[in-house]
């Protein structure tokens, strides 16, 4: 048979991508077409002492406003998984939370007029004294996000103790360490375009990672049967964790959409997405460790603590992954939260690891300081065989191996080990590394596979391709298991009319959806009575039928849960400081990772990739922040929020190891999303410590900290 | 962003009466800075007088041998034109550090003078801002001020200037050519953009009405030994935290002559004379470019968040200052 | 087909029938269906007779052809794209110049064109993204982009594929950059360097951060060997499927 896992092919959705044809959601043309534009909160706390539309309504062009005066109709929904992203339902009551809260929506026949009357609504606010600064806020105890099944555990756990474990120690840090806010900005903006067929049906148009919990969500909302609802979303440009549940904007259109039986198109402008559309909570973190001479962890306490919003409890779950990456027989991981008036903080790229691993993964370097131990042998030292809340075996964990590969092909041998020893002419040269890892989820899929006359294949499922290259997985797991070339491969993605494949979310698309699509083709060819699809193309003809088609469905099995699954990898980069003028850059970079099977050895990489470029964002240059007086944003926009350019980025090497992890899934194959950010912001910050011998604590590392 | 007519004014005679006997309206060059600020509501022109059309497109030597440029010359024809490339090197580097290739291609020299500030609360309608309406307040003094100014400010205004070409000019000693209704006149660059004052509002000294039409750099001899040095949160497409161009004039260990200026540090570019002064006769090392850059801030006042731009312009200065001495490149 | 349906793109059509067949029983006359097929825009004047107050009939020059169209002078050369002609392939990042998504090339010049009002652009040579391929084959830079995985949700990729066109141009006419070392000396395409890439293409932000890739398109457009975009697998005993 022909092999095609684990090669490199391009996207299948390459053509239409680079020749501009590729339709996202709002840019679908619909006759009839009106604008939306929303209106918004300019106060952070407080409430709406009066609206005024009239002039806005007395716009050209202008069809309705609505306000939370004439609120369309809105159910709230049942609190299925997650639910909504926020609570509150758009234009619920005068209430506001946060600056930036949707207070209205102008509806137009075009978007200048639109935005233009939306400018109109005038707004008198009673304002209260926000509080969106987050060491000033009240902390308590964080709640569990989905509870104890699903990795984002409760944030309190203890086992031994921590205490006397710590007091007889060799070697004991203690630090805190510090992230902004940060936003996923997908380029893509949040848009979206409903269309109501008739009372009963509308199509949404819409970019999620979620196809079949949009649909059901949006129904419930709108009080109207599952069916009522289409979802349509063939490509979505980037989202990061911020476009799998309905925002407010989105369910205010769709339920707009009905009271004016148009087609309204809303999208979000750049700066409303800053408030409007989530972020990753800032966070503080205090990580004590305490080990023996030779490096052994003793104990490891690890607090953190973070916001969130009056619309959403949402704790980003930073001490999840502690348990996770070293052994030690004490440990205390407690999380707290404090509300501000900010918008909803979400699930974020590696949602927890993310900032937990920069604290963790800083703080075991400042341990390899203390005791004179090379970093990536103080982590093989303390590698754990078991995930040690769960008390299970981790399957196919190739950890060691990440980490010495990694300083094979990256020459860290010829590391000095001194701070401020490495020169480059003027600048300083500093090398850093750090772990990676993040939990391999998996959750059930359907697919549905028809071979057709002329020699093609067609595989049919709700899923969606956010860039991840789920078309072309989909495709080669196809192609292979039927015995075809990719180009013979035609795959359909993103539509609520197509079988359940689930959601793109916590790096669970692959595994969850390949499994289903290998069986489906299995399914297929038994149908067709054939081993492969060019038999089964020949029987076709023979019998005249128009098609084969069979629909299967795969699910994580018993036996799975005998193990605890968990992606892993290393990090190793270099930096160059120009001391004098602050100047900083990344200038090399090799990751090591092991997902199990890798699928496509081209897109793997791009997502490898990605998530390191975006976790260097973190570490250099990230940030949002809110005016503290009034609670509105400073940071709001591409110009203000800066994140990585072309001229930021080193190329970045990366390299898989491993066997296929056939205990997790028939195709071995763990997710390739999230893990490649984890651990990054740590190993920037290692590398400026060797660089410059000073220890950055606090993200981002801008010119103002290096001075 | 308000509709508004639109005119293609026939000459810059025409502009300019069109524009003095409409004070609403706005003219527009590339319009990467208008359209921008108009999509914000920042401001709201009955009609643009687009001007791009105009022959103002040339850049000429002038008889005193330095060149004078049309205000519609654009920053990448600017920067790529060879004379400037030659002899006014850190004005080439100074354009190409900002914005983008996109943005530069369809800017132009009179509007990237004429950009107005990023102050993120001058930016949105939804704070008050002196600059935007006067006698609001400004809310930056007191709110998130990290980007802002730390020399020339006033109670009213924290905001700074953030043109790059700006600081090359003021550098090179450059003259404006504006035309009104009376006719022209000429306005050197280091009078041209003002300090905030109790007018934050006013962010040069043109008046209603008038056009931009040239800019002429004088031949400065030591041109060559340019350097425009520009500190960003991002390796690139960012605006300056702190810039510098610097250029100096060394004949066997003496300075014979030095231009310091400063980008992103003040409601104007900021040219640093006193500082300047000092090094004339001094040598050419470390510490007199030490003692140049503590002058040259020494009236700098830091509000909550912007402190560390007083240090890092003075590094940047010694930088600057530093390769210029070796006959200037890239810093 | 309704007269809705006549209404919408080819493109759209034919994802409609494509998906309303796919709701027909197995055995079933299935037609195949073309789910990438390449895009037909509207190409008739989109302008009626009839302006509207406020509105003023321009006539742009998009990809060799001419378009009618009324549009207030208020309105974008990338709202008119997108809105107006269903050129959507120039994307709306920021609509504020600071991504790069809009990117298209007027004159032979990339721009933004979130940030230059329609009515500017008549009588000039608007090329978008729309119009770098031919019927049967894509732009050089477009397959340097699919071959080394410049991109990954595509938004940001037409801006890049754009103005990478056209930086392989400015190389051509000699053009400098801020890090170009010797400001007399700018480079050529066999010498173009990786630092010059960047900094030239940092307009183009992409968050997904292709960036890589990005750069491998253009050095591959501008006939140099790049790195491969794949990454080494190490150890990996593939197994058959099944
Ligand atoms: C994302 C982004 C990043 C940027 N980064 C930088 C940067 O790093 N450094 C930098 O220097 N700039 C930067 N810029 C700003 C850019 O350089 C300016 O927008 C540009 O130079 C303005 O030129 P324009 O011709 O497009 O002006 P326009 O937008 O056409 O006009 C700007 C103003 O000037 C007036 N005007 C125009 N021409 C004349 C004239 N001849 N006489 C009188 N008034 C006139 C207009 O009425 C208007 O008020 C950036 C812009 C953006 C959007
Ligand atoms: S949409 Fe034009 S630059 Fe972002
Ligand atoms: S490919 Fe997604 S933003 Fe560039």
């Amino acid at each position: 048979m022909n092999q095609i896992i684990g090669t490199s092919v391009s996207r299948k959705d390459g053509r239409v991508k680079v020749t501009g044809e590729a339709t996202y959601g709002a840019e679908h043309q619909i006759p009839g077409l009106v604008h939306g534009y929303l209106v918004t909160a300019t106060i952070a706390n407080g409430r709406i002492h009066n609206i005024d539309t009239k002039e806005a309504e007395d716009n050209p062009g202008v069809i309705a406003v609505f306000t939370h005066r004439n609120q369309p109709k809105i159910f709230q929904p049942s609190n299925g998984f997650f639910g909504l992203y926020e609570s509150r339902l758009p234009l619920a009551d005068d209430l506001i939370h946060y600056a930036g809260q949707i207070v209205g929506l102008v509806v137009a026949n075009t978007l200048e007029r639109a935005r233009d009357a939306a400018h109109l609504v005038k707004v008198q606010y009673q304002t209260e004294q926000p509080q969106v600064e987050a060491q000033k806020a009240t902390y308590q105890k964080a709640p569990s996000l989905f509870g104890e099944d699903f990795e984002f555990q409760e944030g309190t756990f203890e086992t031994g103790d921590f205490s006397i474990a710590s007091s007889d120690a060799a070697a004991k840090t203690e630090a805190t360490y510090t992230t902004e806010i940060e936003i996923h900005a997908p380029m893509e903006p949040h848009a979206l375009v409903a269309h109501w067929e008739n009372q009963d049906s509308v199509t949404v148009y819409e970019p999620t990672q979620w196809v079949k919990g949009s649909q059901r969500t949006y129904a419930e909302l709108l009080g109207i049967p599952v069916e009522g609802v289409r979802i349509i979303s063939p490509y979505i440009g980037g989202a990061f964790g911020s476009k799998a549940f309905p925002w407010p904007h989105g369910i205010l259109c769709v339920a707009a959409a009905r009271e004016i039986q148009r087609p309204l198109k809303v999208v979000v402008s750049r700066r409303q997405m800053t408030a409007n559309t989530g972020h990753r909570s800032q966070t503080e973190q205090t990580m004590r460790l305490a080990a023996n001479k030779d490096g052994k962890l003793k104990a490891i306490e690890h607090t953190a603590k973070t916001c969130t919003s009056p619309v959403k409890n949402f704790p980003e779950p930073c001490t999840g992954i502690t348990p996770v990456l070293y052994a030690t027989p004490n440990m205390r991981l407690k999380q707290e939260i404090a509300v501000l008036n900010v918008g909803a903080p979400t699930f974020m790229r590696a949602p927890g690891e993310n900032p937990g691993m920069f604290a963790l993964e800083s703080a075991m370097d400042e341990l390899a300081w203390e005791l004179n131990i090379d970093p990536v042998e103080l982590r093989l030292r303390n590698e754990t065989k078991e995930h040690q809340r769960k008390k299970l075996p981790f399957s196919a964990k190739h950890f060691a191996e990440c980490l010495k590969t990694g300083a094979e092909k990256f020459g860290w041998s010829q590391r000095q080990m001194q701070p401020r020893s490495q020169k480059q002419g003027d600048l300083l040269v500093g090398w850093g590394m750090a772990s990676s890892a993040f939990p391999a989820l998996r959750s059930s899929a359907e697919a549905q596979v028809r071979l057709l006359p002329d020699g093609t294949a067609h595989v049919l499922t709700s899923a969606n391709d956010m860039g991840t290259g789920a078309y072309t997985v989909v495709a080669m797991t196809a192609a292979e298991t039927l015995g075809l070339p990719v180009a013979k491969v035609k795959v359909e993605l993103g539509d609520s009319v197509l079988p359940n494949g689930g959601m793109a979310g916590g790096s669970q698309m692959t595994a969850t959806l390949t499994p289903a699509v290998l069986a489906a083709c299995q399914k297929v060819l038994e149908t067709a009575n054939a081993q492969n699809a060019p038999e089964a193309f020949a029987n076709l003809r023979e019998s005249g039928r128009a098609a084969y088609e069979a629909t299967a469905s795969s699910a994580p099995s018993e036996e799975s849960k005998k193990f605890a699954f968990n992606s892993w990898g290393a990090h190793f980069c270099e930096v160059t400081v120009d001391e004098e003028i602050a100047r900083l850059r990344v200038t090399r970079w090799v990751s090591v990772i092991n997902i199990g099977r890798v699928l496509n050895s081209k897109t793997a990489a791009s997502q490898i990739r990605g998530a390191v470029i975006m976790g260097i964002g973190q570490a250099l240059m990230e940030e949002c922040h809110f005016d503290p007086n009034t609670g509105y944003p400073v940071v709001y926009d591409l110009a203000t929020y800066h994140y990585p350019a072309h001229a930021d980025i080193p190329r970045i090497e990366v390299n898989f190891v491993g066997e296929p992890d056939f205990n997790f899934n028939p195709m071995g194959v763990r997710g390739v999303g999230e893990i490649g950010i984890t651990g990054v912001s740590a190993a920037v910050s290692n590398a400026v410590y060797h660089a410059t011998g000073k220890r950055i604590r606090s993200l981002p590392i801008t010119p103002d900290k290096l001075l | 962003m308000k509709n508004f007519a639109y005119v293609r004014p026939n000459s810059v005679e025409d502009a300019v009466s069109r524009a003095t006997s409409d004070r609403d309206a706005l003219f527009i060059a590339g319009g990467t800075n208008l359209v921008d600020r108009l999509k914000v509501f920042l401001d709201e022109p009955s009609q643009l007088l687009d001007v791009s059309r105009l022959a103002m497109k040339q850049i000429a030597t002038t008889n005193e041998g330095g060149l004078k440029i049309g205000a519609l010359v654009t920053n990448t024809a600017l920067a790529n034109n060879i004379d400037v490339r030659n002899n006014y090197p850190l004005l080439s580097r100074a354009i190409l550090a900002g914005a983008s290739q996109q943005i530069r291609n369809m800017a132009t020299v009179g509007g990237n003078l004429m950009q107005r500030t990023r102050c993120p609360y001058y930016y949105d309608t939804a704070f008050p801002c002196n600059k935007r309406q006067p006698d609001t307040g400004c809310p930056a003094a007191t709110g998130i001020n990290r980007i802002h100014a730390i020399l020339g400010s006033s109670d009213r205004c924290v905001a700074v200037n953030p043109s790059d070409m700006s600081v090359a000019m003021v550098a090179l000693d450059a003259t404006l050519e504006v035309q009104g209704v009376e006719g022209k006149r000429e306005i050197p660059f280091v009078d041209f953009h003002r300090l905030p004052g109790n007018t934050p509002e006013r962010d040069t000294n043109l008046e209603p009405g008038e056009l931009i039409t040239a800019v002429i750099l004088p031949p400065v001899s030591f041109a060559q030994s340019g350097v425009y040095l520009k500190l960003r949160d991002r390796a690139s497409y960012a605006f300056a935290l702190v810039s510098v161009a610097t250029a100096l004039e060394v004949s066997g260990e003496q300075i014979k002559n030095a231009r310091i200026a400063l980008g992103g540090v003040a409601h104007k570019p900021w040219r640093a004379t006193e500082a300047e002064e000092f090094l004339i006769g001094k040598a050419a090392n470390k510490s007199n470019f030490e003692q140049a850059a503590e002058i040259a801030l020494k009236d700098a006042q830091a509000l909550a968040h912007n402190g560390f731009k007083i240090e890092l312009s003075k590094r940047a200065i010694r930088r600057a200052l530093a390769v210029s001495a070796q006959g200037g490149g890239e810093a | 087909m309704s007269n809705e349906e006549k209404k919408l793109s080819p493109k759209q059509r034919s994802r409609r029938n494509f998906l309303g067949q796919s709701l027909t029983a197995a055995g079933a006359a299935i037609a195949a269906p073309s789910l990438l097929n390449s895009c037909q825009n509207k190409t008739a004047d989109s302008a009626s007779n009839d302006l509207v107050e406020g509105e003023t009939m321009i006539r742009l020059k998009i990809n060799g052809e001419f378009q009618k169209l009324n549009v207030e002078p208020r309105v974008t050369l990338l709202d008119a794209l997108r809105e107006q002609l269903g050129l959507t392939g120039s994307k709306k990042g920021c609509d504020h110049g600071q991504c790069g998504a809009c990117t298209v090339i007027i004159d032979g010049e990339r721009v933004y064109s979130c940030l230059t009002l329609a009515v500017m652009q008549e009588d000039k040579e608007i090329t978008t993204i729309e119009g770098l391929a031919t019927e049967d084959n894509l732009h050089p830079v477009q397959m340097a982009f699919l071959d080394n995985d410049g991109f990954q949700c595509g938004y940001c990729t037409p801006g890049q594929i754009c103005a990478s066109v056209a930086l392989l141009d400015e190389i051509k006419n000699g053009s400098v950059s801020y890090v170009t070392p010797d400001l007399t000396s700018p480079p050529e395409l066999a010498s173009l360097s990786e630092t010059e890439i960047k900094e030239r293409m940092s307009g183009n932000l992409c968050r997904c951060s292709a960036y890589n890739g990005i750069v491998a398109a253009v050095q591959q457009a501008a006939g140099q060997t790049p790195p491969s975009p794949a990454a080494s697998i190490e150890n990996q005993q593939v197994e058959e499927v099944s």
